[in-house]
């Protein structure tokens, strides 16, 4: 009898199977989830860090929604973002001045890793944000100066009671309550970081092993199996009651085609940022449902104000010719029009927006009568025929779905008044390099709000400290009046006074000084299968899936 | 033959030596600070100088080189700053993806291209010869990432026969922990499930066959070249004038010798497929090596990027120096130091 190789190979194939199959008893227990328990959710960033005081990304912070909870909670089913009494704390009090907060906590709750929720917990959590040598922080805590910067102390007032005290009015500490980075860690796990020495290896730790209240955690370290794959399992005991979906992987696709592609198919459940021309595909298609919405976000044109770097545009005239050269009718119909034109710094559903009818001097009139203000303008600056550099994203980015097609468009239009636009591609780290170290004329980019304060766009973005723009803000732009105006604005405790002092902030510093052209404002996508109830998407965008269930 | 293999180690040294420096300095190339991406932005210029030199990027270039090379040998390549792990670690989870997709790839591209390469050499300029060369022709021709987005499309999207990527649909198991990364491995080994192996081997199809394209194209025309000169040769005609059968001619004397170039080239293929799948991973979500690159280059992670480099470049000079071998064992002029 002779064997061929073919029946060796399916011979000993065979005999794997069964011995390994009939083998020890050590074997880990294999399980196929039960049918309509198990969900995949296709989105277009990864999660490299989750450690919600060390993250700032997109991607990070859609995983940690699931995980952790914080003492506020955004309203639901409301455009503006209104912060409610549901989140882990149920009630609050804040004294005239806002400079004192004070929070009753929610009872009989527990962290993933079974440590007990209560006052000293979330004093432990905000701590970590806070303390300036923490030993548990991470190497970096991106929202700490510009947010928690003026927190006083956070004390322990009773079990569940909490008084939080700043230096100062901040009438924007609930949003900064529901930022990611208050975002309340199990004291355990903060206890655990702290023994580890290296900052880069904490964040790593929590990464894989977080412990939060959320209705999802990563049950076992390999469940991170990298930053594009994560499984979520659910935690039995969640206080909210347990989640009918038993686990999430949340999945990566960067192109917006293998998402669009897939959630078509029903091959996911869940996909995020959809290309707007697509749109129309999903809305036809019964089997999914398209979710839209106006987000908090902006994409402009920063032009670099700093003298020192030797840039044209430090001309405030030059500045005044880029905007009355733009026309932003095109950039809204490469978005199929679910963008909308913008003028001002911030977005539409926010306070201080001074209205849908408002724009600065050199945005009205016809395009052509601009653009010969413009030509006259660089005339009188001498700037007749410059050439300016144009840094934009490699990548697209949620505020600028399509960076060189709205690259090229500026560039025709600034050409149309004699300005020659160098266009220069760059990963996004790259191009926030060439930023700090002054070597751009233009940066094509865009800015979004998580907390719903305008104060979080007129910080970061317009402002500086100590007579130096801050780092945030693309535009180099420092004028110590307007720093002060935005620091005024910011500690105002008058709701109506302090929304007029922003749509005054508006108009001053896009007519006096133009430092930025604001250009569109995109609405953002999710889309998920019909079949898919109970997704909630909050005011801020965030998605979460503790009331979700598949009905066939 | 001794002689032989000692001068190919010794001819790798200076090429892997290279690519150590090589692959050191484009940490050094890459834009930006390094400390500012590991602090963030946020950073005053005294934490930034305190971790620059917490790092040692103070010290002479050849003391840093050293330390990066002790740190290589040690298998420890720095931490990636994005997910502040371990680089190694990372890597041991991906390069087993990248093996297990290449090994499924070339498997493939050896078993078509070699029936391909013969069938059309047994029956030269036949319908079957110009089907072979044609096939072989677009194969080599046709743009990796179009094949891969047309074949999704396709076979996972218009069909649904295949699925879009992934290595396995990971939320309907629980209790899969595969310890090596070798998915395949694990799910006959070390659970003996044929369900999970039998989704293992369905998510691989279409990315393995993507990716099998060009060296199927490539060894088909090699086997074909090869089989038209050896049945050229005397000894055939000499076996098939003794009356062999023809089949027996084939498979027995001339498969024998026309395949041995063929085989060693296929150990260059592979070098290549290891390196090279990072468009058929972006494609189909495959979590490994490839994919790894692009990501560190988007977002500049020096460490990730210097240890996949130096980690893709060994694996290429080593796949040669095996070939080499391999080939001085198989053809005996080489070990003799003769041949043409």
């Amino acid at each position: 009898m002779r064997f061929t190789p073919l029946a060796i190979l399916i011979c000993s194939t065979v005999a794997i199977f069964l011995t390994a199959s009939c083998g020890g008893g050590n074997k880990p227990e294999l399980r196929k989830v039960e049918e309509g328990k198990a969900i995949t959710v296709l989105r277009s960033d990864e999660s490299p860090d989750l450690d919600p005081v060390s993250t700032s990304s997109g991607g990070d912070v859609r995983v940690l929604n699931q995980m952790y909870e914080n003492l506020v909670a955004a309203s639901v089913g409301t455009k503006e973002v209104i912060w409610e009494k549901n989140g882990l704390a149920k009630d609050w009090s804040i004294n005239a001045d806002h400079t004192v907060y004070t929070f009753e906590l929610q009872q009989g709750i527990k962290f993933h890793d079974g440590a007990d929720f209560n006052a000293e917990a979330a004093k432990k959590s905000l701590d970590r944000m806070v303390v300036e040598d923490h030993p548990a922080r991470p190497p970096t805590r991106p929202y700490r100066a510009g947010y928690f910067g003026d927190v006083k102390s956070v004390e322990v007032t009773g079990e569940y009671s909490l008084k939080i005290t700043h230096n100062s009015p901040n009438p924007r500490f609930l949003g900064t309550l529901g930022l990611h980075g208050a975002m309340i860690v199990s004291p355990k796990a903060i206890d655990h970081l702290a023994t580890i020495s290296d900052p880069a290896q904490r964040k790593a730790w929590l990464t894989s092993n977080p412990a939060g209240t959320g209705p999802y955690t990563i049950a076992r370290e390999a469940d991170y199996q990298s930053k594009e794959s994560i499984t979520l399992t659910a935690f039995e005991g969640y206080w909210r009651g347990k989640p009918t979906i038993k686990r999430i992987v949340f999945a990566t696709a960067k192109d917006v085609r293998p998402r669009t592609e897939r959630i078509l198919n029903g091959d996911v459940h869940f996909v995020d940022s959809l290309d707007p021309g697509s749109w129309s595909d999903f809305e036809k298609n019964e089997a999914v449902q398209l979710y839209t919405w106006q987000s908090q976000n902006l994409c402009y044109l920063a032009l670099n104000c700093k003298e020192a770097d030797g840039y044209a545009t430090a001309d405030k005239r030059v500045r005044e010719a880029i905007a009355l050269a733009i026309d932003r009718a095109p950039m809204v119909a490469k978005f199929s029009g679910r963008a909308l034109p913008h003028h001002v710094l911030i977005p539409p559903t926010m306070m201080g927006f001074p209205g849908a009818g408002y724009k600065p001097s050199t945005d009205k009139g016809s395009v052509e009568e601009r653009r010969e203000r413009a030509r006259a303008l660089l005339k009188d600056a001498g700037a007749e025929g410059i050439e300016l550099n144009l840094f934009l994203p490699d990548h697209p980015r949620p505020y600028l779905l399509y960076p060189e097609d709205i690259a090229n468009l500026i560039q025709q239009q600034l050409e149309s008044i004699g300005i020659k636009v160098k266009l220069d591609k760059a990963p996004l780290e790259e191009l926030t390099n060439n930023v700090l170290a002054g070597n751009y004329a233009m940066v094509l980019i865009g800015w979004m709000g998580d907390t719903g304060e305008p104060h979080n766009f007129w910080s970061p973005l317009l402002s500086g400290q100590n007579g130096e723009p801050n780092d945030t803000n693309n535009t180099r732009f420092y004028n110590k009046e307007v720093a002060e105006l935005i620091d005024a604005a910011g500690i105002e405790t008058d709701a109506k006074r302090r929304t007029e002092m922003y749509v005054n902030l508006e108009k001053t510093v896009h007519e006096q000084h133009r430092p930025m052209v604001p250009l569109i404002s995109a609405e953002f996508s999710y889309a998920w299968l019909s079949k898919l109830k109970g997704v909630e998407v909050d005011s801020t965008g965030a998605f979460r899936f503790y009331k979700a269930s598949i009905e066939e | 033959m001794f002689t032989h293999i000692l001068r190919r180690l010794l001819a790798a040294v200076p090429m892997l030596l290279a690519i150590s420096i090589a692959s050191f300095l484009l940490l050094h190339a890459l834009p930006g600070d390094p400390t500012a991406a590991l602090l963030g932005q946020e950073a005053s210029a005294e934490n930034r100088a305190a971790l620059r030199e917490e790092l040692g990027l103070n010290r002479p270039l050849y003391e840093q080189y050293f330390d990066f090379m002790g740190g290589v040998f040690q298998g420890d390549f720095g931490r990636s700053f994005a997910t502040g792990r371990p680089v190694s670690e990372e890597l041991w989870q991906r390069v087993p993806a990248t093996i297990e997709l290449a090994v499924a790839a070339m498997l493939l591209a050896s078993i078509v291209g070699i029936s391909l390469g013969i069938l059309a050499a047994i029956r030269p300029r036949s319908w079957i010869d110009f089907l072979c060369l044609g096939m072989a022709l677009v194969g080599v021709s046709i743009p990796i990432f179009w094949l891969g987005f047309m074949a999704q499309q396709a076979l996972a999207g218009d069909l649904g026969l295949l699925p879009f990527g992934a290595r396995y649909n990971a939320a309907s198991w629980e209790g899969f922990e595969p310890e090596t990364g070798f998915f395949l491995y694990e799910a006959i080994v070390t659970y003996g499930s044929i369900e999970l192996t039998l989704e293992l081997l369905h998510h691989l199809t279409l990315p393995a066959v993507v990716l099998a394209t060009v060296p199927t194209a490539l060894i088909a025309r090699m086997t074909r070249a090869n089989m038209l000169e050896v049945l050229d040769q005397d000894y055939i005609r000499t076996a098939r004038a003794k009356g062999a059968a023809p089949r027996r001619v084939v498979t027995r004397h001339a498969m024998r010798n026309a395949l041995i170039p063929v085989i060693t080239s296929i150990g260059t293929q592979f070098g290549y497929l290891l390196g090279g799948a990072v468009l058929t991973e972006t494609i189909f979500s495959w979590p490994g090596l490839g994919t790894y690159v692009v990501q560190s280059v988007i977002i500049l992670d020096g460490k990730p990027l210097q240890a996949s480099v130096l980690l893709i470049a060994t694996f290429f000079v080593l796949m040669n120096l095996l070939t080499d071998v391999s080939y001085a064992i198989i053809d005996p002029r080489l070990r003799h130091g003769g041949g043409g």
